[in-house]
C-alpha cells in the first residue's frame, strides 16, 4: 500500500458539495495532475491532503498509514503531515532570508544542528539553481526565483509526498514553460507520489503521467494525457481539454466496420464510443478541429463530405479556418494553407477513430453554435 | 519509529472528533470568556443599576428622575443640541476643506491635509482649557486684547453652548474631512467627465455630481461626529462649568463624586447616553452602508481640479485659519502660558521661566506620579492590549470556528461605549467583592484596553487581510505547530499593524480622560486626570506646563513610529 490513496473524499462546504466522492491513487515517483476549471472542487481535494481542510467524509492515506478518516476520529494536523507544499502564491516568507526560508523545516523539526541545516539548505538551494542566494532577502527575488525557494522549502524536508497548488500560475508565460520541466526533473529524481492542481491544461498534459480531470467535485475522466485528449469521454472533457468541435447527430446503428453510424447535418458518418446508444439516439460527436483533414486520406474517406470555406485566420505556427457544411460551421486548423480560397468548396474528411461521441445531446438543442 | 506506528499514535491522540481535538477552539474560549468579562459584565451592573432601587427592589424611579428632573433632561436637551451643533458645523467645514484640497487648485494643499492629524497633536480637552485661557470672558487673551483696543466688555465669550460647540467641531472636524476626501479620492473620475461632456459646468458638475456621490462619506461623517460629540467629556467639563451647563457626560461623572452618589440616576443617564451615541454610530453605519454607487475605479486616471481663479486665496485663507484656530493658537497659548510668570497681553522677556515645568515634573507630588502612572498604562497597556488585538484578529480572520463571528463582534463593541458609561459600567463591577479592583492600576489598564480594543483589532486585522493565509499555511506543512506559526510567522509579518496600532494606543493611554475620571484614586492619578484637577483649582500655568509635556510625547511617539516604521527592511524591495 505505498503510495497515496484518496478513497471516496467528501467535503461540503454548507449544503453544496465541494467535493463529491473523489478516488485515486498516486503511485511512488508517480506525478498526477487534478486538472479542472474554477471551483471544479481540485484545490479543495489537495488541500484535504495537506490537511488545511477537515473533508466530512472518506479516507486518506499514505504509504499505509491512515491521516484524514472522519468516521473513524482520525486527523493528523498539517503540521505532522510531513508532506512539502508549493503554493500558488509562493508563500514565501518576506521576515527571512532565503536560508531561513528553506531551513525553516529543519529547524522546526529540532533534530538539526546550525551546520547540518546550512549543508541541506545550500544542497537544495543547488538542485533549484539558487546556491549562493542564502542571504538575500525575498523581496530582492524574483517571481520565479521565490518559487524556486518554495521549492526548496518544500524538499528539504524531504517529504513524504509533493503537492503543488498552481504552483506556475503566477509566473510569466515563458518562465513557466521552463519551469514546468524543471519541476519534473527534480520530482522524478525523488521517488515519492506529487499531486499538482491546476487549471492549464497544457500543463497539465505535459507534466503528468496521468491527470484527472474535475468537474463540480467529481472527477470527469483520469487516464494518460494522451488518452484523454483522443477520446474525451464526456462533452465536458472534449470541450475542456484542447478544443473541440460539437456536432449533434442521430444513431442510425453500425456500419460494414462494426463503427457506430450517426447522421450529421451533412450526412451519415462513422463514430466510435465509448458507451453504447440505442438508436435513434440524439448524441453529440467530438471532432478535433486539427482532425478535419484536406482531401481526406483513405481512412477518412469514409467521413468525407463536402465543405466551404467561411473565413481563415493566420495564427503563427497554425491557420486557422471557418469552414460550413450541412449548415453547421466548423472549426479546422491546418500547419499549410489549404489550396481552396476564401468562398470555394473542397472535399474534407475526418478519420472515424476521432468522431468521438460524447454522450447524449442536450434537449434544448441549443449546441449546435458551440465550437 | 517506523511510520506505521507514527500514524496509529497520533491517529489516538485525534481521535476525539475534530471540533474538541482542536486546541484553538479552547484559546478562542478563553479570548470570548475574557471580553465578557471586560465588555458584558460591566454593562451588565450598568442595566441592573438602572432599574434596582435603593432598596434593592425593581424600579423605573431613576429613569423617571431622568426624565423629568429639569436638572436631568436639561443635561439630556444640552447632550443633543451640543451634538447637533458640533456635527453641523464640523460637517460643513470639513467636507468644505477636503473638497477643496481634493478637488480645486488651492495653494498650499499639502499643508491643509495635515489637519487630519490636528486630533492627534491636542486632543479636544486641551483644546477647550487653551481656549478658556484666549477667551474667557475677563482675562481671556482675546478679550483683553479686544479691550485694550478701547472696546468695552468681552468679544467672545467661550463659556457658553456655542463656546462649547465650536471647540468640539474644531477638534471633530478631522474626522469629516478625512472620510470625504477618501470618497472624493476613490471616486471615479469618468462619472464627473460624463457630466462635463454632457454640457454641464464645473460648478454646476460639483453640485450634481460630485457631491451627491460623496453624500454617504457625509452624512456617514456627520453621524460620527453627533455620536462623538455626545461622548465628549473633557470640552463640556472644563467651558460648562462656569455656566453651570450640564451635559450628559458631566452629569453621570456629578452623581458619582457627589454625596452621596446615586448610582441608579447615574446608570439611568449611562443608559440615555448610550441610546444616543448609539443611535448616531447606526444612522454612521447606514449611510456608510448606502455607498456601493461610489463606484472605485482601478483606473489611475485623475480628474482635473477646478481652477478657482482669485478665489483660491481666499479660500486657501479660510483652509489656513482652521490651522491657526485649531493647533497654532491653542499650542501656542499653552506653550508661552508654561513658560510666563504672568497672563497678560502685554508681553515682555523678564517674564519668561522654567519654574512650572520642574513644578509638575519634580516637585508637586501628583502630577509627578500621575506622568509615572500614565507612562506606565500607556508603555504596558498598549503592548498587552495589542498582543490580544492580535490574537483576536487571527482567530477570528484565520480560523473556521464556530465563535469567530461572535468574538470580532465582541471586540468592535468597545465603539458604541462613550468612555463615561464605560467606566461607570467598570466602578459598579469592581468596587465591590469578589474581586476588588477598584483602587489598583488595572482597573485603568482595563478601562483604556477595552475602550481602544476596536482601534486595535482594526489596525491587526487590516493587515492580517494583507497578509496571505498560505504564508500561514506553508510554516504548518513545514511542521510547525499553530502556536510557533503564530510566533514566527504571524507575528513579525504583523509588525507593522502592532507598531501603528501600538503607537495610536500609547498616545491614547497617555490622555484619556473621561474613564480615568471616574476610575482614579488618590496616589493612582494619570496625566489627564492631573490637569483636569488642576484646571479646577485655576493652576493654569502648571496645568499648561503638563499639557505642553503631553503633546510633546504624543508627538514624539508618532514621529519614532513612523520613523522605526519606514526603515523596515521588507518594505525595501528594490535594494539589489
Amino acid at each position: 500500500m505505498s503510495g497515496l490513496h484518496v478513497e471516496n473524499l467528501v467535503k461540503r462546504f454548507g449544503a453544496a458539495n465541494a467535493i463529491d466522492d473523489v478516488s485515486f491513487s498516486v503511485g511512488p515517483g508517480e506525478f498526477v495532475s487534478l486538472l479542472g476549471p474554477s471551483g471544479c472542487g481540485k484545490t479543495t481535494t489537495l488541500r484535504c491532503i495537506a490537511g488545511f481542510e477537515h473533508p466530512d467524509s472518506g479516507v486518506i492515506s499514505v504509504n499505509g498509514d491512515v491521516i484524514t478518516n472522519p468516521q473513524a476520529g482520525i486527523f493528523i494536523p498539517p503540521n505532522r503531515r510531513h508532506f512539502g507544499m508549493v503554493f500558488q502564491s509562493y508563500a514565501v516568507w518576506p521576515h527571512m532570508t532565503v536560508l531561513e526560508n528553506v531551513g525553516y523545516p529543519l529547524k522546526v523539526a529540532g533534530r538539526f544542528s546550525r551546520t547540518e541545516i546550512e549543508h541541506r539548505v545550500h544542497d537544495k538551494l543547488r538542485i533549484v539553481g539558487l546556491a549562493g542566494y542564502e542571504g538575500r532577502y525575498p523581496t530582492q527575488l524574483s517571481g520565479g526565483q521565490q518559487q524556486r525557494v518554495a521549492l526548496a522549502r518544500a524538499l528539504v524536508m524531504e517529504p513524504k509526498v509533493l503537492l503543488f497548488d498552481e504552483p506556475l500560475s503566477n509566473l510569466d508565460a515563458k518562465l513557466r514553460e521552463r519551469m514546468r520541466f524543471e519541476l519534473i526533473e527534480i520530482q522524478s529524481g525523488l521517488g515519492i507520489p506529487a499531486v499538482y492542481v491546476t487549471h492549464d491544461q497544457s500543463e497539465a498534459m505535459v507534466m503528468s503521467k496521468r491527470v484527472i480531470v474535475m468537474q463540480a467535485g467529481s472527477i470527469a475522466q483520469q487516464g494518460a494525457p494522451e488518452d484523454i485528449y483522443s477520446a474525451p469521454n464526456s462533452r465536458f472533457v472534449a470541450d475542456f481539454i484542447g478544443s473541440s468541435n460539437f456536432i449533434d447527430a442521430e444513431i442510425i446503428g453500425e456500419d460494414e466496420n462494426g463503427l457506430w453510424k450517426a447522421r450529421a447535418p451533412w450526412g451519415d458518418i462513422s463514430c466510435t464510443s465509448l458507451r453504447s446508444y440505442p438508436v435513434g439516439a440524439r448524441v453529440v460527436v467530438a471532432v478535433r478541429p486539427e482532425r478535419i483533414e484536406v482531401t481526406p486520406s483513405p481512412l477518412a474517406a469514409v467521413n468525407a463530405f463536402k465543405a466551404s470555406v467561411k473565413s481563415r485566420f493566420f495564427l503563427g505556427p497554425f491557420l486557422e479556418y471557418f469552414i460550413e457544411a450541412g449548415g453547421q460551421t466548423l472549426r479546422m486548423q491546418r500547419t499549410s494553407a489549404i489550396s481552396a480560397g476564401l468562398g470555394d468548396t473542397f472535399a474534407a474528411g475526418i478519420d472515424p477513430v476521432h468522431c468521438q461521441i460524447v454522450g447524449l445531446a442536450e434537449t434544448d438543442g441549443a449546441t449546435n453554435a458551440s465550437y | 519509529m517506523t511510520s506505521v506506528e507514527m500514524g496509529k499514535s497520533r491517529a489516538s491522540v485525534f481521535s476525539r472528533g475534530r471540533a474538541l481535538a482542536d486546541p484553538l477552539i479552547y484559546v478562542q474560549f478563553a479570548v470570548i470568556a475574557l471580553l465578557c468579562i471586560m465588555i458584558l459584565y460591566p454593562a451588565a451592573h450598568i442595566f441592573a443599576a438602572s432599574v434596582r432601587d435603593t432598596d434593592g427592589s425593581f424600579s423605573l424611579r431613576w429613569f423617571q428622575e431622568a426624565y423629568t428632573n429639569p436638572r436631568n433632561y436639561w443635561a439630556i436637551l444640552n447632550t443633543i443640541v451640543v451634538a447637533s451643533g458640533a456635527s453641523l458645523v464640523a460637517t460643513v467645514a470639513g467636507s468644505f476643506l477636503a473638497w477643496a484640497v481634493v478637488r480645486t487648485n488651492i495653494p498650499g494643499r499639502r499643508l491643509i491635509e495635515m489637519t487630519a492629524i490636528v486630533p492627534f497633536i491636542t486632543t479636544p480637552f486641551l483644546g477647550a482649557l487653551s481656549w478658556v485661557m484666549l477667551a474667557n470672558p475677563t482675562t481671556g487673551l482675546i478679550n483683553q486684547a479686544w479691550q485694550m483696543l478701547g472696546a468695552s466688555g468681552p468679544l467672545i465669550n467661550i463659556y457658553t453652548l456655542s463656546g462649547i460647540i465650536f471647540v468640539e467641531a474644531l477638534y471633530e472636524m478631522p474626522f469629516v474631512f478625512l472620510m470625504v476626501a477618501g470618497a472624493l479620492r476613490s471616486m471615479d473620475p469618468t462619472l464627473e467627465e460624463a457630466a462635463l461632456s454632457s454640457g454641464a459646468s464645473l460648478m454646476k458638475t460639483t453640485f450634481t455630481v460630485t457631491l451627491p456621490l460623496a453624500l454617504p462619506a457625509i452624512l456617514g461623517g456627520a453621524f460620527l461626529v453627533f455620536a462623538l460629540a455626545a461622548e465628549q467629556f473633557g470640552v463640556p467639563a472644563v467651558l460648562g462649568a462656569p455656566a453651570r451647563i450640564r451635559v450628559l457626560t458631566t452629569s453621570i461623572i456629578e452623581t458619582e463624586v457627589s454625596y452621596p452618589p446615586r448610582h441608579g440616576l447615574g446608570a439611568a443617564l449611562c443608559i440615555t447616553l448610550l441610546i444616543i451615541a448609539l443611535g448616531g454610530l447606526w444612522l454612521q453605519r447606514r449611510a456608510l452602508g448606502k455607498r456601493s454607487y461610489t463606484t472605485v475605479s482601478g483606473k489611475g486616471a485623475r480628474s482635473q481640479r477646478i481652477a478657482l481663479g482669485k478665489w483660491r486665496w481666499a479660500i486657501c485663507g479660510l483652509c489656513f485659519a482652521y490651522i491657526v484656530l485649531s493647533v497654532v493658537l491653542p499650542v501656542g497659548t499653552l506653550v508661552l502660558s508654561s513658560l510666563r510668570t504672568m497672563w497678560t497681553a502685554e508681553i515682555s522677556l523678564d517674564q519668561f521661566t522654567l519654574e512650572h515645568y520642574r513644578y509638575v515634573l519634580f516637585d508637586y507630588p501628583i502630577t509627578h506620579r500621575a506622568v509615572l502612572n500614565s507612562l506606565f498604562l500607556a508603555v504596558v497597556g498598549a503592548t498587552v492590549t495589542m498582543l490580544l488585538c492580535a490574537l483576536i484578529s487571527v482567530l477570528s480572520l484565520r480560523t473556521r470556528l464556530p465563535g469567530r463571528r461572535l468574538l470580532d463582534y465582541l471586540a468592535m463593541l468597545p465603539l458604541g461605549f462613550p468612555g463615561v458609561v464605560l467606566a461607570f459600567g467598570l466602578l459598579q463591577a469592581w468596587i465591590s467583592p469578589p474581586l476588588v479592583l477598584y483602587g489598583t492600576i488595572w482597573i485603568l489598564f482595563i478601562a483604556y484596553a477595552t475602550r481602544y480594543l476596536p482601534i486595535g483589532v482594526r489596525s491587526t486585522s487590516s493587515t492580517l487581510m494583507q497578509i496571505h493565509p498560505e504564508l500561514e499555511e506553508a510554516s504548518l506543512s513545514c511542521g510547525a505547530g499553530w502556536f510557533r506559526t503564530f510566533r514566527n510567522i504571524t507575528l513579525p509579518l504583523l509588525k507593522p499593524g502592532l507598531i501603528a496600532g501600538w503607537a495610536l494606543l500609547f498616545v491614547a493611554f497617555t490622555r484619556e480622560l473621561s474613564a480615568s475620571v471616574l476610575l482614579y484614586s488618590p496616589t493612582l492619578e494619570v496625566f489627564s486626570v492631573a490637569v483636569y484637577d488642576l484646571a479646577q483649582a485655576g493652576s493654569f500655568r502648571a496645568l499648561s506646563a503638563l499639557a505642553v509635556l503631553q503633546i510633546l510625547v504624543s508627538v514624539a511617539v508618532l514621529a519614532i513610529v513612523k520613523k522605526v516604521s519606514g526603515v523596515d527592511r521588507t518594505a525595501n524591495s528594490d535594494g539589489n
